[in-house]
């Protein structure tokens, strides 16, 4: 009991340090301004497709975990940061979940702003909030785990574009441009099913397996990107 | 005695040798100058005609979305270019290379120019690709304003950033300011002519002008030749890219 509140503790602590890394490297101040942009922009031209926040959503907010992670974890290799962690009580669990936690507050209210300006209030909060939390923690484990083997931010920024066009692929479905049923093995199906519940409905077994894929993907992908960290191989 | 233009050119030639040897040494940037042109390619030949047969209400648009595509190439360059800069900043490279001859001015010219030369190839071949009926001249002119992106976008977030990540986040920002010009094209008011203040304007006019078959609003009111419109463009993204280079230079001055 005591430990995990400890963990808690270090967590929440190394949570709020973590954002301030991202206010002081304007991180926050540049998501709040596209997430304004593409607010203002479905205000001004009075915008009301589900597909085009989805697509701004996902694309954006929830990408901005995988996007970051690779250049945050490199630079932190190059200010040799990982030493000096290892010297405190910060273990690389924590380090790397209260980075996940930081950048999905920050997905959070971007998303927010977004879709809101995009469907007002006329959304189920409780699945779109779920949607941008797992996905922006999948996405960001998925960063983590494609910086293996890569010492260069531009060799992560080629690794990014292999990692992000299979990804892509089942957005192919908004607007209905291509489906196809082995999508369901991409993990993005599974976070377009939870967006399109969160503004209509969905088939139950959908949203078992949106959900399940998710978790099932963030735990064990979270416990390899954590053994790789903690090997110095990411 | 060589002389000094023969010295100079030699000095170009060898930093282009030796980075395009850097190039080929590291398998990631060795298949981002194999595989992403093949992308675009790919992109602009076969799902850009897809994408419109689609969604046929883009057919008025194709320019616009064309010019969207070509200036990711340049776009990338840019953002590679920007971070082989930002890697040097962090590593204390530039210093050691600024206390040789090399002056900051030149050694920009040198690391921009590869991936100058690299973004007119691909956007040429790209705007020939997408069959937008222009003639060889016009794919070069509109060609030439994109690869003026490439500066425009590395001297920019260099001059900002302070490191990798802060050249991340105005990488994004600047993506999109990038992309705002499109708006224009949707405001029928003389507001429009605002977003003329972003260099990307005048690509975006420059080939809507030439492509559309629609007159597009924004194309019939202002200047109405095509040459008018690329010459304030490249005019413009001229002065921008010098008054950046200046500013680089002054900031890494010894």
């Amino acid at each position: 009991m005591k430990y995990s509140m400890n963990f808690i503790l270090s967590l929440i602590r190394a949570t709020q340090w973590e954002f301030l890394l991202l206010a002081r490297y304007q991180v926050v101040a540049m998501s709040f301004f596209i997430a304004g942009v593409y607010a203002a922009l479905f205000f001004a031209l009075d915008l009301h497709y589900d597909d085009l926040i989805i697509l701004f959503v996902i694309s954006d907010p929830v990408m901005m975990g995988f996007m970051f992670t690779g250049v945050l974890v490199l630079y932190d290799k190059n200010q040799n940061t990982m030493q000096a962690i290892s010297v405190t009580s910060v273990n690389h669990a924590i380090k790397l979940g209260a980075r996940a936690l930081a950048l999905t507050v920050l997905a959070l209210i971007c998303s927010f702003a977004i879709a809101i300006a995009g469907k007002s209030f006329d959304f189920n909060f409780l699945i779109f909030s779920l949607a941008v939390i797992l996905s922006s923690i999948l996405f960001y484990y998925i960063g983590i785990i494609s910086l293996i083997g890569v010492s260069s931010f531009n060799g992560f920024l080629m690794r990014a574009v292999v990692y992000l066009i299979p990804f892509f692929i089942p957005l192919l479905e908004l607007g209905d441009v291509y489906t196809n049923p082995l999508f369901y093995l991409i993990p993005t199906k599974a976070v377009l099913i939870l967006f399109q519940a969160s503004f209509e409905s969905a088939s139950t077994l959908d949203l078992i397996y949106a959900f399940a894929y998710q978790i099932i993907l963030i735990v064990v992908i979270q416990i390899y990107a954590v053994k790789k960290y903690e090997k110095g191989e990411v | 005695m060589p002389s000094s233009s023969y010295i100079y050119i030699m000095n170009i030639t060898n930093y282009i040798t030796i980075d395009t040897k850097n190039i080929f040494r590291d398998p990631m940037l060795t298949a981002f100058v194999t595989i992403v042109p093949l992308l675009f390619a790919v992109t602009i030949f076969w799902a850009l005609p897809f994408g419109i047969q689609t969604f046929d209400w883009l057919t008025p648009w194709r320019p616009q979305v064309v010019t969207f595509l070509v200036m990711q190439s340049g776009l990338l360059a840019g953002a590679v270019t920007t971070f082989i800069i930002l890697e040097e900043k962090d590593a204390r490279n530039m210093q050691a290379l600024f206390v040789t001859p090399l002056q900051p001015e030149k050694y920009l010219i040198f690391r921009i120019g590869l991936p100058m030369i690299y973004t007119l190839v691909i956007s040429t071949v790209m705007l020939w690709l997408a069959d937008l009926h222009f003639t060889i001249l016009q794919i070069l002119a509109s060609a030439t304003l994109n690869t003026m992106m490439v500066p425009l976008f590395a001297l920019s977030i260099t001059s900002i950033a302070t490191n990798k990540v802060e050249g991340l986040t105005w990488f994004k920002g600047l993506n999109l300011i990038a992309f705002s010009p499109v708006a224009s094209f949707f405001i029928e008011s003389d507001w429009s002519k605002l977003f003329s203040i972003i260099p990307t304007y005048w690509i975006y006019q420059f080939n809507a002008m030439l492509g559309s078959d629609v007159t597009t609003a924004s194309s019939v009111h202002w200047v109405n030749q095509p040459i008018a419109i690329f010459s304030i463009g490249f005019i413009y993204l001229v002065l921008v890219n010098l008054l950046l280079l200046k500013t680089f230079a002054k900031q890494n001055m010894r």
